[in-house]
């Protein structure tokens, strides 16, 4: 019950920017009435989506089902398999970095929080040119760097994980540092075991529950990033396909279809977070 | 703090880089009137032509010249003071309006706030990029094209740059109030709050004695985190072609009208030479972009600078005093002293 109403608040919440953004759309206005009729419209069609439509070249209108859903479709993949790469990078470092020496360690961490503030265009042009520049020397294409209806995949999913990776990687650092520091640790250490099953074990199961804290927010940075990586590689993914088709609608159907399966993971890591540790994701 | 951010060196020179930039790109305005001089044909003795422009940053020092042969560095040295000013303005115009509102509610209504914030989070699913870039699309760059009616702007120049000002500012300011508000929230669930409560003392009393000396160095925080937000959506919009103020409808040499942007300011540099991407004048859009990461990088050493010179003051301020005497150099050695030898225990394990 408290995830559907979470739900709905979240959806809600979505629609009325949605709203919000209808009266900037062909004019300005600040008028309530259309805001209410573009409310009324909008949920409407959430009811019945076949009534989506887009119109490409300006022409004729076509209901945005099913296009829609191969644009969707791959924005997921990036997403999911972008989110699951970084997370396994940054444990994999955070796990190198703790069989470090102390000084080391804290440069590393300090060094990494400038790493973090490189904005994704920066580094999405760099790849590209990178590759380019391969490919001017070598004649070998190592991989696709821009896109049209052949999406390119293996290129921008490498360039999509480097933040996120960079983002979570200090988020763990920092937490397995204070985790480190309980007495159990201490214990575990008495008792023999070795520090690679007490990180990997006992501390990550620990310090799960204070990383998913954090997943918001490195959900919210990924979807920011999403829509840069769409534009530059020219991807046809669902933000690609908001901005080719810049109507409040389509952006809160967008918004929404990304919004659901996110949902769905994130409550599904609370419950089983819960169960195995006792403790409650805090929103 | 301030005697301490004077001799933290990492602060000092990344502030001062970015001061630099901002001053010499103002006095550049005022002496040499936003002069951008233009690299010439290069001609061997004879009449031979060895290079023409664009000449690329090895050919003509130090960033080499666009694709009208204007020179780059001083087309970024005069955009700098407009992308840096609009940077300060709207984030010092969301830090206020953001610190004012998310301090007075938690203050006075912390019931309302409560009930708020579950509704603000649509706001972490909708990036802030497409947001502005969907509120401002209209106004900004299909009201100007050939729209079946007329090609010109509805709104004046001067009134499209007002509505993307308070667009750049409103965007933000859900969010950065919640999260002052849940700061504040914080400081008011310590203990003593308590007992200023039972001793008689009134909100405001609570609020500038009690409040504000936790709430300062946060908001601190949050000002540069806001200047480096609007940096880096500014920077998405210039690649999604929504220039400050709408740009101007300009032909270009093949005698099609397209937008630039205004006086150069980095974004619309972005946005303008995109294009040239992935041709062999790669460094023209590449050199804005590499401005606006120089610039967020060195926001973001300022920002690390002052977290770490605030921490140790942090936990228990009372007074001034107590502050000073926690800021003491002997005392934050003794405590980095202690944490060294707390992180050297477990380096064993």
């Amino acid at each position: 019950m408290k995830y559907v109403v979470r739900f709905l608040k979240v959806v809600i919440s979505i629609v009325v920017i949605g709203g919000i953004v209808s009266l900037f759309q062909g004019q300005i206005s600040g008028s309530l009435v259309l805001l209410m009729q573009n409310l009324k419209e909008l949920v409407l069609k959430i009811i019945h989506p076949s009534d989506f439509t887009f119109n490409p070249g300006g022409k004729a209108e076509y209901s945005v089902f099913p296009a829609i859903l191969e644009y969707y479709r791959f924005s997921f993949m990036i997403l999911a398999l972008g989110f699951f790469l970084s997370f396994m990078v940054a444990l994999t470092f955070t796990y190198i970095t703790f069989y470090l020496p102390f000084k080391m360690r804290t440069a590393v961490s300090r060094m990494v929080g400038i790493f973090e503030a490189i904005p994704d265009i920066f580094i999405i042009v760099v790849t590209q040119l990178l590759f380019v520049a391969i490919f001017k020397k070598t004649g070998i294409l190592v991989f696709d760097v821009a896109g049209a209806y052949e999406r390119p995949f293996i290129l921008p999913l490498v360039t999509y994980t480097i933040l996120p990776s960079i983002m979570l990687y200090r988020i763990m650092l920092l937490i397995f540092t204070d985790e480190m520091q309980k007495p159990y640790v201490e214990l575990a250490k008495g008792k023999g075991l070795e520090k690679g099953s007490i990180l990997l074990v006992h501390v990550f199961r620990n310090s799960l529950v204070s990383v998913s804290n954090h997943s918001k927010v490195i959900i919210s940075f990924m979807l920011s990033n999403l829509v840069m990586l769409e534009i530059l590689f020219n991807l046809y993914g669902i933000t690609w396909f908001i901005i080719e088709n810049p109507r409040f609608e389509i952006a809160v159907l967008g918004i929404l279809m990304l919004f659901l399966p996110i949902f769905l993971i994130e409550t599904l890591t609370g419950v089983l977070v819960k169960r195995f540790t006792g403790e409650e994701i805090v929103e | 703090m301030i005697r301490g951010l004077l001799g933290n060196k990492s602060f000092m020179f990344s502030f001062g880089v970015i001061v630099l930039l901002l001053f010499s790109s103002i006095v550049y305005s005022v002496v040499f009137e936003n002069h951008i001089p233009k690299a010439d044909l290069r001609f061997e003795e004879g009449a031979e032509l060895v290079s023409k422009p664009p000449y690329s940053p090895f050919e003509y020092p130090p960033l080499g010249t666009d694709n009208i042969s204007n020179d780059l560095f001083f087309i970024i040295l005069v955009g700098a003071k407009y992308t840096l000013g609009i940077a300060l303005a709207v984030a010092v115009f969301r830090f206020i309006i953001s610190s004012v509102l998310g301090t007075f509610l938690q203050m006075n209504f912390p019931g309302i706030v409560k009930r708020i914030q579950p509704w603000l989070e649509g706001f972490y699913y909708f990036p802030v990029s497409l947001l502005t870039f969907l509120l401002l699309e209209w106004v900004l760059k299909s009201d100007g094209y050939f729209d079946g009616i007329d090609s010109e702007f509805t709104y004046s120049l001067f009134e499209r740059v007002g509505i993307e000002f308070i667009i750049l500012i409103l965007v933000a300011v859900p969010i950065t109030s919640s999260t002052i508000a849940k700061e504040v929230k914080r400081i008011l669930e310590q203990e003593f709050i308590d007992s200023v409560k039972i001793l008689g003392g009134s909100k405001f009393h609570i609020l500038k004695t009690h409040v504000m000396p936790f709430l300062k160095p946060q908001l601190l925080l949050i000002f540069v985190r806001e200047v480096i937000q609007v940096l880096l959506l500014l920077a998405h919009l210039g690649v999604l072609k929504i220039f400050f103020g709408g740009g101007l409808v300009k032909e270009d040499m093949f005698n099609n009208s397209v937008f630039v942007s205004l006086s150069n300011e980095w974004s619309g540099l972005i946005g303008n030479n995109l294009r040239f991407l992935f041709t062999n004048y790669y460094w023209i859009p590449l050199v804005p972009i590499l401005f606006f990461t120089i610039t967020i990088v060195l926001l973001k050493i300022m920002l690390e600078a002052l977290k770490t010179e605030l921490q140790p003051s942090t936990p228990n301020k009372v007074g001034e005093k107590e502050n000073k005497l926690q800021n003491s150099p002997s005392l934050k050695a003794k405590r980095r002293m202690q944490v060294e030898v707390r992180e050297e225990m477990f380096r064993e394990l």
